[in-house]
């Protein structure tokens, strides 16, 4: 029953070509396969990894973009705020400046004008005088002519004192 | 019980051709002429038999990483050939004119010997001539003789186990085919299909221990 003979040779021998012959036709195709799948499936993966890291990549850009952009509109609000202000403090003070000279102007006109009208005055009142005094030394005056000279020549000065006060507030 | 005796069809020269190697090449050309018909046509998405195949080698290369990671595409085509020739060969025993090559002593010692080869060849692959070498003496030279007797030992009941399983399996089968011819023997067929199944993945996984253990010799040795 167990006997060993030289057919044992022959076992070996096609042990091993058929181990060749498998690992030919059938372990070699059947793992290539099994490979190409797993690289393919990889290759899938880490493109699909790849792009998510681009997705992510651009997405933190526009993020920083977008920050940069934000920040730069803060400035420029800024920016304006100061301008807007340093104008607006500008055209105060132009005004406060502007307003101060007219003043100015209008006291000093003012005041030459009562100046001139003080001068009109005196003059008027001296040829009144003169000529009251000459009215009154031409004639004869009773005492209530007299009176009623003098309140004529008055009332006559009051009127042209009052429309050279007039004339002069128009101005 | 003519099964018993081996049949000498021819020399070849001085090598005897047995019934036993006829078998054996109708085995291998039946797997080989398998093996190109089932990769003639692999598809990138797998049919249903490409997925049968696929899933038997990679249930191989599992088998194989489990015991020693790294190393299935490696060792695949020796265990992946042991555990096809040793299937189909128990199983060739079924059919009627045909006899297990396994149930020939001579057979599982030519496997049992390819295995006890390739231990070496795998570990010192591996490991280095050095490294490989330094396992027998260790933890003491002493070792060395106990070593390789054991990796002697070892291949012989590899050897011995296959056969036996296998012969017993027909020899009960013929004795029952004799004394009852039409139902009696079905349902040791069925069993010796299962046993048939079962003994490949005996020797196959005893193979990949083996192998394992030329290639992860260093480490068990530092460890």
């Amino acid at each position: 029953m167990i006997s060993i003979d030289r057919s044992i040779i022959f076992q070996i021998i096609n042990f091993v070509v058929l181990v060749m012959l498998l690992f030919r036709f059938l372990f070699k195709p059947v793992v290539k396969a099994l490979d190409n799948r797993s690289q393919h499936i990889q290759d899938e993966l880490s493109s699909i990894e790849k792009a998510q890291q681009k997705a992510d990549e651009t997405k933190k850009k526009y993020e920083e973009e977008s920050k940069m952009i934000h920040q730069k509109y803060q400035e420029m609000v800024e920016t304006a705020n100061q301008e807007a202000a340093k104008i607006k403090s500008g055209i105060i003070d132009e005004a406060y400046r502007e307003g101060e000279k007219i003043k100015q102007t209008h006291e000093e006109k003012a005041r030459s004008e009562i100046q001139k009208i003080f001068s009109s005055l005196k003059t008027d009142i001296i040829d009144i005088s003169t000529e009251m005094a000459s009215k009154i030394l031409s004639h004869s005056i009773t005492p209530s002519i007299q009176d009623e000279i003098i309140d004529k020549m008055l009332d006559e000065a009051i009127i042209r004192i009052e429309a050279q006060m007039e004339v002069s507030h128009e101005q | 019980m003519e099964f018993l005796t081996t049949k000498i069809y021819f020399y070849l020269g001085t090598l005897p051709v047995t019934k036993t190697v006829v078998s054996t090449w109708l085995v291998m050309g039946a797997l080989i002429i398998a093996s190109i018909l089932a990769t003639r046509h692999l598809k990138f998405i797998p049919g249903r038999w490409q997925n049968i195949l696929e899933m038997f080698v990679e249930g191989i290369i599992n088998m194989i990483e489990d015991m020693s990671p790294h190393n299935g595409k490696q060792l695949l085509p020796l265990v992946g050939a042991l555990a096809l020739f040793i299937g189909s060969a128990n199983l060739a025993g079924l059919i009627p004119g045909l006899k297990a090559p396994t149930s020939d002593f001579n057979t599982t010692l030519a496997l049992a010997l390819v295995v006890f080869c390739a231990v070496p060849y795998y570990g010192v692959k591996n490991q280095g001539w050095k490294n490989y070498l330094k396992v027998y003496i260790t933890p003491s030279p002493i070792m060395a003789p106990f070593h390789i007797i054991s990796e002697v030992t070892r291949t012989f009941s590899l050897a011995l186990r296959l056969f036996g399983n296998i012969l017993g399996e027909e020899i009960v089968i013929a004795i029952l085919f004799i004394l009852s011819p039409l139902i009696v023997p079905v349902p040791m067929m069925l069993f010796a299909i299962f046993t048939g199944v079962i003994q490949a993945y005996i020797f196959t996984i005893l193979t990949i221990v083996y192998l394992s253990a030329a290639i992860e010799k260093e480490d068990s040795a530092e460890g």
